[in-house]
């Protein structure tokens, strides 16, 4: 596969557009606020817009379409238990604190809240996590390149070793986000943001309308794939009858509320784009608004790997049986089978049958069914979607760097200009770790299984307390420090002590003993993020009951039961938080049940 | 700044660039045989229009103070 003259003109147009943005960004960032806040200047829809790209990076479309080949549409459970009914409840009962505030990042919001030392431990651990997360992206990004073979011709034209395309994605994507983020700070990565989410959409709309097609629409995939890939619920009473492995309870509690309830309103790459908002109104609007397309997404990522998957196993594939109007011609390997990188033989299944490489299930779809000019488009919107996410992480970190540790603990006292250039800096520092971090991931077989490691044990403990501290005046400092460190201790015992079926001791936990094996990995972590919220949870509670309790008049504005009720003179009634968040919810329900 | 104006350079430019090639992209290549129809043309059709839409809707709604 190759790309040909136009594809490389789309790239490259978006490519300039991009850094156009960025530039026209920087002449209105002339001070900290700015640089770090957008100026709290933009529009709820740019924010909400921007709030859903800033996540859509490797994990979600590369990782969706794997999972929706191998788990089915139970991934979905991601969007219409997991995402949506934290993004409703962030808009609707957090917003007003974390807006209201005026806490220029996550972290800061604890420290108004509880103490320096909370927001130290909580500014570190989301910092780490974020070079991970943008290093993670990048090098998934890269080996894509490589995989795809879709720079191979050029670089073979310009004489370079084909082993520099790795080398060089990376270092391209990383400039280019660089060059835009030093520009324009938080506002030209929004602005970006919004331009990726377009090009999201027009990239794979199409993609996921000509893969369901080419298996004959939804009742085709009905009819080739097994009943338990094509529904959320049904099964979910036990573990052995779905294909997540996990029963409903802890999918509920493990993924609805801690993982999903975590991830969605305690991480600061996601509520700094709501902070950046023009007003309240806007703040709370913004995760309703990219609710609203955010349930859409399951038809745009996850169906286009159950489409894969029917291509690959169903009778299409062997050229046989052709299901509705058009076949899938070639379609045979679009999910290829796991090489062991070592000795390049097939990896067997327990069963004895070849593993499917499920992470190139949407990235084949692309380049086996889409004409010169649409895979342009395709692999630049998949560029774009990198981009994004890289960006997102690294705005997050250059904020938590410069306002929560920087000013915190190393230069208390600065103008606002040096705070400002501390930032370009922190930006460029924090994309070289990415760089690093992405090499770091290249040297490991499992970067993914850490990601969401870490995801349990940051996420899950600190939603704990930052529910206890928005929503019970009681809580005190050294409750939510001791709490927190005690959640994150209780998700390290869990997954040292635990294993999924299968499973060998190590990274997939089990290090220190093996006190309960898990049917599988998901059910593990969903129990490993229950454990650190419950821990934090309780023992936040003991913690602040011993201690003594801040005053009231310090808590106001930061404590639900202490702040006055909001009143929004002059905001049209359709635009009211709880009407859009019950709207949203409403669909959600339905999506729900029609796909039960 | 208006970010609407980015975005509709962006998407009339790909929308062009995507017609030029359902134009001179041979019927081969173009998959018609598993597509069924240009998708080039009729994609790049669709993403025209909005770009022209957004560069439109943000050339009306000019901020006056401006």
């Amino acid at each position: 596969m190759h790309l040909g003259l136009i594809d490389s003109l789309i790239l490259g147009l978006y490519l300039v557009v991009v850094l156009v943005v960025g530039w026209l960004a920087s002449r209105r960032t002339k001070s900290g606020t700015d640089f770090f806040l957008a100026g709290r200047s933009i529009p709820a829809w740019v924010c909400g817009l921007a709030f859903i790209s800033a996540n859509l990076g490797a994990q979600e479309v590369i990782g969706m379409g794997a999972s929706g080949a191998k788990y089915g549409m139970a991934t979905a459970h991601f969007y219409w238990l997991g995402a949506i009914p934290a993004m409703v409840f962030i808009g609707v009962f957090m917003m007003p604190f974390y807006y209201g505030s005026k806490a220029r990042s996550a972290p800061e919001y604890l420290r108004m809240r509880f103490d320096e030392k909370t927001r130290g431990l909580n500014a570190l651990t989301f910092a780490l996590m974020t070079i991970i997360g943008s290093g993670v992206s990048m090098y998934a990004m890269a080996k894509l390149i490589q995989t795809l073979h879709v720079l191979d011709t050029p670089f073979a034209a310009m004489g370079l070793p084909q082993a520099w395309i790795f080398h060089a994605a990376i270092l391209a994507s990383a400039l280019v986000v660089l060059a835009y983020i030093y520009m324009g700070g938080l506002r030209g990565a929004i602005y970006n943001e919004v331009l990726q989410f377009f090009l999201i959409i027009a990239g794979f709309a199409p993609l996921a309308w000509l893969s369901l097609k080419a298996v004959g629409g939804w009742h085709g995939l009905t009819t080739t794939l097994d009943p338990s890939y094509i529904h959320v619920w049904k099964g979910m009473a036990h573990p052995q009858t779905n294909r997540l492995g996990v029963d409903a309870v802890s999918l509920i509690m493990g993924l609805g509320f801690v993982l999903s309830f975590g991830y969605w309103t305690t991480d600061f790459l996601v509520v700094q784009r709501a902070m950046a908002a023009d007003s309240m109104s806007a703040a709370r609007r913004t995760p309703l608004i990219a609710a609203g397309f955010k349930m859409l997404f399951p038809f745009l990522v996850i169906v286009p790997g159950l489409a894969a998957l029917a291509l690959t196993t169903g009778p299409m594939a062997h050229g046989g049986h052709h299901i509705g109007a058009s076949g899938g011609a070639a379609a045979a390997d679009i999910i290829p089978t796991k090489l062991n990188s070592s000795t390049g033989q097939p990896l067997l299944d327990a069963d004895g049958k070849p593993q499917l490489d499920y992470d190139l299930a949407t990235p084949n779809l692309l380049i086996k069914s889409l004409p010169t000019g649409m895979l342009g488009l395709g692999l630049t919107a998949l560029l774009a979607s990198f981009m994004s996410g890289m960006a997102g992480n690294v705005t997050a970190f250059n904020t938590v760097w410069t306002y929560d540790i920087y000013q915190a603990y190393i230069r208390k006292q600065a103008s606002d200009a040096h705070y400002l250039a501390m930032g370009r800096i922190a930006t460029a520092a924090g994309i070289f770790l990415s760089i690093g971090a992405a090499y770091l991931a290249s040297q490991f077989n499992n970067i993914m299984d850490l990601i969401q490691l870490i995801c349990a044990f940051v996420n899950a403990p600190v939603f704990a307390t930052f529910l206890l501290g928005m929503f019970w005046k009681r809580a005190t400092g050294h409750g939510a420090f001791w709490g927190l460190m005690a959640g994150t201790t209780a998700a390290a015992l869990h997954h040292g002590l635990t294993l999924s079926v299968g499973a060998v001791a190590g990274i997939k936990g089990g290090w220190l003993g093996l006190a309960h094996t898990y049917p599988s990995e998901m059910a593990q972590n969903f129990t490993t993020a229950i454990w650190a919220w419950s821990v934090c949870f309780v023992l936040t509670i003991a913690g602040s009951l011993m201690t003594k309790a801040h005053s009231e008049e310090s808590l106001v504005g930061l404590v639900y039961s202490l702040t006055p009720k909001l009143s929004e003179p002059g905001v049209h009634w359709l635009k009211s938080p709880v009407v859009l968040g019950v709207l949203v919810l409403a669909v959600t329900l339905v999506l729900n049940i029609v796909f039960w | 700044m208006d970010v609407r104006l980015p975005i509709g350079i962006l998407f009339t430019g790909i929308g062009a660039l995507l017609i030029l090639a359902g134009l001179i992209t041979s019927a081969a290549d173009l998959r018609l045989a598993t597509v069924g129809f240009n998708i080039n043309l009729a994609w790049g059709a669709v993403l025209l229009v909005f770009g022209l839409a957004a560069i439109a809707l943000s050339r009306a709604t000019r901020d006056p103070r401006k």
